[in-house]
């Protein structure tokens, strides 16, 4: 039976962050094992993997971190950066422009020099919550991305719920 | 490290030697709620999963993903429960939390003025699930 999965389209949230969701989520679906089925399940407006009846994933990045069956790197620095600084940037408002440029620069200068595959779980999460914040700075930074994530892009950018302030930025 | 995961440590509970995926998933779950400081907002998931498992990582014994998320939620709950006017109702609404935290504080041997004191006299309404 196919695993159900859901993007996030609630309609609270900023429109950074759940693009960042919706992306983690589409490249879950580019890099899923052949040994599971995911099926998406549009009855759902939160992120969400439904795996059994008493198991469920909320956090986009363990449901990319499932369907790709990659667990390295949860300690790592880069982890932890791409978790407690730019994702909490992300659900944060307020935020000084200053400081979401500098950690941009810094991902981008530190853990994110190449996109390339093979790509890890970790590597696709910073790389998603990243380019949330700046997208224009990231493909700048990235003119070739490989093809799972162009794809997976494409699919976060036409899911995404737009708001008036996403339309205004 | 902190101190109840060095507690954690000496008490030589054994660990299961390998995790399922589905388990590996759910340890990178909590530890991404509790990075990214969404702890709060996912209490509620938290009483579910405890509702359904002894533990976080439908484990029979505690891991450490239990301690980490019992440290920052110990005081985040008995916030909850002091400063509630409504204590039946919050001991209601997070029940297996409370059961979770209550073992975890006596296993890991928390400083009486540390721990969440339980009333274990309350009577619940029967949970409709």
């Amino acid at each position: 039976m196919p695993i159900q999965l859901s993007f996030d389209k609630s309609k609270n949230g900023d429109h950074a962050l759940l693009f960042a969701n919706n992306l983690k989520i589409a490249l879950a679906i580019e890099y899923c094992t052949k040994d599971v089925e995911i099926s998406v399940n549009d009855d759902f407006k939160e992120p969400q993997l439904l795996i059994s009846d008493s198991a469920r994933l909320f956090d986009a990045n363990s449901i990319l971190r499932y369907a790709k069956n990659d667990f390295e790197g949860l300690n790592s620095a880069e982890s932890h950066y791409s978790l407690s600084s730019l994702e909490v940037i992300l659900h944060k408002k307020d935020v000084p422009d200053q400081h979401i440029a500098e950690c941009i620069s810094k991902s981008l200068g530190v853990y994110l020099k190449s996109i390339e595959e093979p790509i890890s779980a970790t590597k696709l999460i910073i790389f998603a919550n990243t380019y949330a914040l700046n997208p224009q700075h990231v493909k700048e930074h990235f003119p070739n991305l490989p093809e799972k994530v162009v794809k997976a892009l494409l699919v976060a950018e036409k899911i995404t719920p737009r708001n008036l302030a996403a339309v205004k930025k | 490290m902190s101190e109840l995961v060095e507690k954690f440590q000496s008490l030589s509970i054994q660990q299961p030697d390998t995790l399922s995926r589905e388990q590996q998933a759910q340890a990178a779950q909590w530890d991404s709620v509790l990075k990214t400081g969404q702890f709060q907002e996912r209490l509620d998931d938290l009483n579910v999963l405890l509702r359904d498992n002894s533990f976080i990582l439908s484990t029979l014994k505690p891991t450490i993903t239990d301690v980490n998320v019992f440290e920052v939620s110990l005081p985040l709950v008995k916030e909850q429960v002091f400063s509630s006017k409504d204590v039946k109702g919050t001991y209601t609404k997070y029940r297996h939390i409370l059961r979770w935290i209550d073992y975890l504080q006596k296993l890991l041997k928390v400083s009486e003025e540390g721990q969440l004191k339980i009333s274990y006299d309350i009577d619940l309404p029967r949970e409709v699930i």
